[in-house]
């Protein structure tokens, strides 16, 4: 009797046995930690106000020994502080002559919220419009939204030179620039 | 006679049928008998948790609270192109069997945060369980070690991109990506032989960075995230393991990277750890 009850038993085990071997899925115990809800927040750059190629400038009717200050506001609508920077790109129409009027107009106390700008002068002596041409201009930093430096004026001063002598050349010429700011995280 | 001897010789061959077939049997005996054998099943039971205040809740957040209902004290701020933040969980073996470190993964809760996965990078930093140190560093400490662990991701990445990439600021996107995708990978080298100060009742202890696990945030989502075998870390019970998570918001192209101005996006970190 004990002898058919053992052999009994053992196949019984062998058959687990064969059930392990084979492949599939397997039951393991786990578990799984998981920290939820972790958040990343990005922060905004807007540059005011939108401009759409609008012009910041215009002058009419210039001649010899006029002066203009120019004053135009930008502003930061966004979270994040920026650099400001600006890029011109200058072209003259000399009325048939060949005459740059940009040569006669002179630059000068170039100011982002009162701070004095650098402007590299490629060429020595008066800094011209049309030295402008390609310039970058890095202008100053501007706060986040609702910092008190969120907001800031760009200021220069525009002369018509005077060269003691006849500028007819120039009589009727315009000159354009574009601008392009930009304002880039810090 | 003949009658006799027919009779007898019948009558004893039925008497031996008799014993030869099965049934009951006498005979001598003893039992022994063994109760209560028991088979109970151990558990495998982890314990995730911050060690700053308050205790519950996601490692990043971004504004700072000391309130009830705010995350805590270490929010990250609003993320730029160029950040890194580092913040971490403890998991804690509660349970009765040794547990194994099987999968690290993410989840994304939309689109957005996949877009914002596909430009980040996630580094997993291992350290050494010591359940000496690690359920001893007060909430302090705590910050301590994440702001060390990130000032050396912050100051390796940025030294590294300089000297590997100099000229860095003026690639195209895929080649910056490479780059980029390099230079992590070598602050990660570094990052696993780096050891970090802590201070348990005012007595500094070095923790150790066992391995570091890395990749692109948007790899790590998804659920097939299995550990290399030589690398699933072993926990004891009553043993804590610290993960240190670095993610890095990439700095790529403004044309690539513009699209997740202001975006908030949510990810879960998760470990899953089995039997050993």
């Amino acid at each position: 009797m004990s002898l058919k009850k053992q052999f009994a038993f053992t196949l019984a085990s062998v058959g687990i046995g064969a059930a392990l071997i084979g492949g599939g899925t397997f039951a393991y115990f786990n578990d799984t930690e998981t920290s939820n809800n972790n958040t990343f927040a990005a922060g905004t750059i807007d540059l005011r106000p939108d401009l759409n190629g609008a012009a910041v400038f215009n002058i009419e009717n210039a001649k010899p020994g006029d002066d203009w200050d120019v004053n135009y506001n930008l502003s930061n609508a966004g979270s994040l502080a920026a650099n400001v920077n600006v890029t011109a790109d200058y072209t003259a129409d000399g009325n048939g002559d060949g005459s740059d009027i940009g040569t006669q107009l002179i630059v000068t106390d170039v100011q982002f919220g009162g701070q004095a700008v650098t402007v590299n002068d490629p060429n020595g002596g008066d800094l011209t419009l049309t030295d402008l041409d390609n310039a970058n201009i890095e202008l100053g930093a501007l706060g986040a939204d609702g910092a008190a430096d969120d907001e800031k004026a760009i200021t220069f001063k525009l002369t018509f030179k005077e060269a003691n002598a006849p500028q007819n050349e120039y009589q009727g010429d315009s000159a354009s620039v574009n601008l392009v700011f930009e304002a880039r995280q810090q | 006679m003949k009658k006799r001897l027919a009779l007898s010789m019948l009558a004893s061959t039925v008497a031996f049928a008799g014993l030869v077939g099965a049934g009951t049997y006498a005979y001598f005996n003893d039992t022994e008998t063994s109760t209560g054998n028991t088979v109970q099943a151990g558990t495998l039971e982890m314990t995730g948790f911050r060690n700053d205040i308050p205790i519950e809740g996601p490692m990043f957040y971004t504004s700072d609270g000391f309130g009830p209902d705010d995350a805590g004290v270490l929010g990250t701020g609003l993320w730029q192109p160029g950040d890194t933040h580092t913040r971490g969980m403890f998991i804690r073996n509660d349970g009765t069997l040794n547990a194994k470190l099987n999968k690290l993964f993410a989840e994304a809760q939309d689109d957005d945060a996949m877009a914002f996965a596909e430009q980040a990078h996630a580094t997993i930093a291992v350290f050494e369980p010591d359940s000496n140190v690690f359920l001893n560093i007060d909430s302090s400490e705590y910050a301590d070690l994440v702001d060390a662990i990130d000032q050396f991701y912050q100051t390796t990445f940025d030294d590294l991109m300089e000297a590997m990439f100099p000229g860095h600021d003026t690639m195209e996107l895929e080649e910056l990506k490479q780059a980029i995708k390099q230079v992590h990978g070598e602050v990660k080298r570094l990052l696993m032989e780096e050891s970090f100060r802590v201070h348990v009742n005012g007595d500094p202890v070095n923790v150790n960075v066992q391995h570091v696990f890395q990749d692109q945030l948007s790899n790590l989502v998804g659920n097939d995230n299995i550990v290399d075998p030589g690398l699933q870390y072993v926990v004891e019970p009553g043993e804590s393991l610290f993960f240190g998570y670095t993610v890095s918001f990439d700095d790529l192209t403004p044309e690539e990277n513009n699209p997740l101005q202001g975006k908030e996006v949510k990810f879960n970190f998760g470990t899953e750890f089995v039997q050993d």
